[in-house]
């Protein structure tokens, strides 16, 4: 099992106040699986998504990667964790501006420690079909292609666990499908485990598994009744 | 705009201010310091006139001074006839008689070693209805009173005993066993500078001599003989024709068969000095004081204008919605008005503690009873109207810049990459190293505008650093240099004086058998003046000397030694630099002749044979055979000396105390060792200069390292949730500011080195005409500058290191932008 959520409970403390963003969660996580989650604002989709990549630790209950408890890490294994296993996408890419798009998927390949970075990153920018932009500054993308850098920087990682935070949210409809096909693929040609976190429901449609989450417990969690449909029937 | 707009607008501003209180606190600082100190350095000359003004006024200080020829006087009360018989007497407050004598003492110091030092005694009337004329104010012990009349009671100069660290009450002993009790250290305006016959205008005179302020009736029992007067000093009533009736009193003065001079306070070399002093060195505050302001300005206008540029967003928002430019600009100008007013009430503030610093410094460097350091509200008002203006303008800069852009771009996510036409080639090259190698430099580069601003900012403060070292290294070298070259061949070479004019051979045979002695030769030296055609003139002293001396002799860098019995003269290279000759050319020189029982001023061409490369330009050699030309054949008032190895100047001294002929034993090096100990002095002010440009570049550097890394904080978060450590992201940070440490360290320097040349090329000359000043910055002052510039400029980002720590990063990242 790559991702095991064993009982898990997150609470913060705002002053007075303890506001409870997940409540007992179980949840288990497969190599190569697409795991959609859904949920309104608030329900605790992010939460859910910074505990898996070690961002935030559980307040009750064990996250477990690959079998290892990472709540129990400490702050050297978290990082270390975070550079060797998961890789984030975020809704608003966050690429570093002072770097040309093959430097930021260059940047992917260096922190996980993986050789011929520069090779590595022409090469997954080839695959995200932005070779030609590789040395233009993020200012001079599109919204898109900026997503796909952002993708290309992830899968430069090559980590098994790629975690993404409302990768279409910013993008129009044709962008946000290529970049749910490119995901897609990785789970197929990579095995690696690619969670997103969204409201949309029709993404949902594409994935291996739903997982739907109200006011931080899991109300559903089950595989798409029919498999996973194809890209090109998605519509929103 | 209502009023009620108005209102929302404003509290909004609160709100912000409230959010950011510390940052603008901490840019007006900077604006305060780079006020502040403007203000106190630019007060400094307004000062210095004010506690001269007040010294003076204090003490009454003489309009006019009658000098009798040295060697002569006068029956006591015939000066002040003189002056009661000239027309327009009516305009003479008062007129006192004095008697100065030279005079040799001996003072124990502290460690109860004896010192012989040549002296002078000044007496003044005390008694009742004294007019106290050029008063004797103390520094520690007492005063002279009335009572003291006639008694054995003096003060003693208070550089002198300074120097020699006397305490305020002693016993000194004069010849003849005679014991004169000093009973307070103090001055009077005529020896605020004391300086030695033909010095110049260095001054430095109180190490090596003393000067005893007492009562006319006691100077007179010294003397010996009838009453008698060699001076007069005079205070007009307001509005009185100063030149006029001094050119009746030197009438008067020949009519009664007199030989001296008249002179006006403002003639006096102390005075020259002290008030020369104020505006020269003016010249060199104003320099750092433009550097620190200017410095302090790009700081603030950088910083100001960065914050604004991270609400860029917040006013495309405002125009994506429709809100006048006018209302959107309220709350970043409001951000320039907070940190102006924050910066002018702590400039103001700083400005009133400068005028407490520096009151002290200055106490510690001018010899003045009287300190003003009054508030210069104008000076003040200069620096704090940039310090008002420039954060609003650096608040509506980039407001104009964001309301010409479209909502959209202006919207836009995060900093902005490189753009135009430095930025983006140059943020296109390819370094070495990973992407995470190279972000640091990238980061410089994307943004060349901003890196300018700082390296400029930064530079302009370290360039005050390096200027500070540079100028004490200036004086050190040439110090050094001066006594390389006195020095030479023979480092413990050691000067004896004499009291007068004595046969050269028995001179020669004193000093020569005296205990510790080795060698000696008898040498004259004479005040002289200095000038040639279309040049300036100057004194100085001249040495007629054997230049084969195997003691010592001036070393000749251009030329060679002057042929016996020929007008020739050796002068410095710095003297032939200033009256505009070489070697071959003449120069006219003023010098005293012998004439009866006194000495009549002479002059004389000369021919320049050579130069010696002795940095002040006042000394300059003749050959012996040429001392018939003053009348002075065969005497000498001076021994050059080489002790017996192992034999110090003390015990030499102590051996020769008693000897009738000797006046005092110094070393050849003791005009050199005087300018070192002045320079402390005047360390002090450089030094707090150095205390605020080291605060105000830690400052800057501080600031602009917290505002980077608040604008970096999703590209910190983003690194942190891919693994990076934060240590890592905050060696990162250091690295970046490494970069701009480095090359405002770079800017720093260069400016310096202009600063140093400037300030010794074109202000210190005015100053120190005397001093060949060299421009020299030691390496190991370049290296500190680097070292503090560039470390505190790198490490500032390690004063935000628990920001980067702590960061909350899932929220960081979710900032929607």
């Amino acid at each position: 099992m790559l991702i095991e959520l064993a009982g898990v409970a997150r609470r913060y403390e705002m002053g007075q106040v303890t506001v409870t963003a997940l409540e007992r969660v179980d949840l288990r996580i497969e190599r190569g699986e697409f795991v959609v989650v859904l949920g309104p604002s608030g329900s605790g989709k992010t939460t859910l998504l910074n505990l898996i990549g070690a961002l935030d630790s559980p307040t009750e209950g064990a996250v477990r990667i690959a079998g290892d408890d990472i709540s129990r890490a400490s702050r050297a294994e978290l990082f270390a964790f975070r550079r060797r296993t998961v890789s984030f996408i975020f809704q608003t890419f966050n690429l570093f501006p002072a770097l040309t798009a093959l430097e930021n998927v260059e940047f992917g390949a260096d922190v996980s420690g993986r050789g011929g970075a520069r090779e590595i990153a022409a090469e997954t920018l080839d695959r995200v079909g932005l070779r030609a932009r590789g040395g233009h500054f993020p200012h001079e993308l599109s919204g898109g292609e900026q997503q796909r850098v952002a993708i290309a920087r992830a899968l430069a990682t090559r980590n098994p666990i790629l975690l993404a935070d409302e990768p279409t949210g910013e993008l129009d409809f044709h962008t946000g499908v290529q970049i749910l096909e490119l995901l897609h693929e990785q789970t197929h040609s990579e095995d690696t485990a690619v969670l997103v976190v969204t409201h949309n429901r029709e993404i949902a449609r594409v994935a291996h598994r739903v997982v739907e989450l109200s006011s931080g417990r899991i109300v559903s969690d089950a595989p798409n009744p029919g498999g996973p449909a194809d890209i090109s029937e998605l519509r929103w | 705009m209502r009023k009620r707009r108005l209102g929302f607008w404003l509290r909004w501003s609160l709100r912000d201010f409230r959010g950011r209180w510390a940052l603008v606190l901490s840019i007006g600082l900077v604006l305060a310091i780079g006020t502040g100190v403007n203000a106190g350095l630019g007060s400094m000359e307004d000062w210095r006139v004010a506690s001269n003004d007040a010294s003076y006024e204090a003490l009454h200080a003489h309009d006019l001074e009658i000098t009798l020829t040295e060697g002569t006087s006068a029956p006591a009360g015939s000066l002040s006839r003189l002056v009661r018989g000239i027309p327009g007497a009516g305009q003479v407050e008062a007129a006192e008689e004095r008697l100065s004598l030279p005079t040799q003492v001996e003072v124990r110091q502290p460690g109860g070693e004896a010192l012989l030092i040549p002296a002078e005694v000044v007496g003044s009337a005390l008694g009742p209805g004294a007019a106290r004329i050029d008063a004797v104010y103390a520094e520690s012990g007492r005063g002279l009173r009335a009572a003291d009349e006639g008694r054995p009671v003096a003060v003693l100069e208070r550089g002198f005993a300074a120097y020699h660290d006397l305490p305020p009450r002693g016993m000194l002993r004069l010849p003849g066993g005679r014991r004169l009790r000093y009973v307070g250290t103090g001055g009077s305006p005529e020896y605020f500078i004391v300086t030695r016959p033909g010095g110049g205008e260095f001054g430095g005179a109180e190490a090596h001599f003393a000067v005893l302020f007492t009562s006319l009736r006691t100077a007179q029992r010294i003397g010996g003989g009838p009453p008698a007067v060699n001076d007069l000093v005079v205070r007009l009533r307001d509005g009185a024709e100063t030149a006029a009736l001094g050119r009746r009193l030197e009438r008067a003065l020949a009519s009664a068969g007199l030989s001296g001079s008249v002179t006006t306070l403002a003639e006096d070399t102390g005075y020259r000095v002290l008030y020369k002093d104020a505006g020269g060195d003016q010249k060199m505050f104003d320099v750092f004081a433009f550097l620190i302001l200017a410095g302090a300005a790009l700081a603030a206008f950088n910083l100001a204008t960065r914050i604004v540029e991270a609400q860029r967003r917040e006013i495309g928002i405002g125009m994506a919605l429709g809100v006048p430019p006018r209302e959107l600009a309220i709350r970043p100008l409001m951000l320039g008005v907070q940190i102006a007013v924050v910066g002018t009430l702590l400039g103001l503030a700083l400005g009133l503690t400068m005028g407490a610093i520096f009151r002290g410094v200055l106490e510690g460097l001018l010899p003045l009873p009287e300190m003003r350091t009054p508030f210069e509200l104008s000076v003040f008002a200069r620096a704090a109207v940039i310090g008002l203006v420039l954060p609003i303008l650096a608040t509506a800069i980039p407001v104009w810049r964001g309301l010409r852009q479209t909502p959209v771009e202006a919207i836009r996510v995060g900093f902005r990459s490189a753009r135009g036409r430095i930025a983006g080639p140059a943020g296109k090259l390819r370094l070495p190293g990973s992407s995470l190698a190279q972000m640091p430099l990238r980061n410089v580069l994307r943004a060349p505008r901003r890196t300018l601003l700082t390296v400029l900012g930064i530079g302009a403060v370290l360039s005050v650093l390096v200027a500070f070292f540079g100028l004490i290294d200036s004086f050190t070298a040439t110090v050094d240099r001066s006594e390389t070259e006195i020095a030479h061949d023979n480092p413990d070479r050691i000067v004896v004086t004499l009291d007068g004019f004595r046969d050269d051979r028995l001179a020669r045979r004193v000093v020569a058998t005296a205990p510790g002695v080795a060698a000696a030769e008898p040498q004259l030296t004479l005040p002289v003046g200095f000038s040639a055609p279309a040049a300036g003139a100057f004194e100085g002293t001249v040495t007629l000397l054997d230049f084969s001396s195997p003691i010592w002799a001036p070393s000749i860098v251009a030329g060679s030694a002057p042929a016996p019995a020929r007008a020739e003269i050796v002068i410095s290279e710095r003297a032939a630099s200033d009256l505009g000759v070489g070697v071959g050319d003449r120069i006219a020189i003023a010098y005293p002749r012998r004439s009866g029982s006194g000495f009549a001023e002479a002059r004389a061409s000369v021919r320049v044979s050579g130069l010696h490369p002795d940095p002040f330009r006042t000394f300059a050699y003749m050959d012996p055979s040429i001392a018939a030309l003053a009348g002075l054949p065969n005497l000498a008032n001076q021994v050059s000396a080489t002790p017996v190895p192992g034999a110090t100047e003390a015990e030499i001294s102590r051996s020769l105390v008693g000897v009738p002929a000797v006046a005092s034993v110094e070393r050849a090096t003791a005009t050199t060792q005087f300018v070192r100990e002045r320079l402390d002095d005047f360390i002090g002010v450089l030094r707090l200069i150095e205390v605020f440009s080291l605060a105000l570049a830690l400052l800057i550097a501080f600031n602009s390292s917290a505002i980077g890394i608040d604008e970096r904080r999703r590209e910190s978060a983003t690194m942190l949730a891919f693994g990076v450590t934060s240590r890592r992201t905050m060696a990162l940070a250091v690295a970046e500011s490494l970069i701009v440490g480095i090359l405002g360290t770079l800017a720093g320097l260069g400016g310096g080195f202009l600063v140093v040349s400037w300030v010794v090329g074109q202000t210190l000359p005015e100053t120190l005409p005397d001093l060949g000043l060299v421009t020299y910055i030691a390496p190991a002052s370049l290296l500190a500058a680097a070292g503090i510039g560039i470390a505190s400029v790198a490490l500032a980002p390690l004063l935000s290191a628990r920001q980067i720590r702590r960061m909350d990063v899932p929220a960081t990242l979710r900032v929607m932008e």
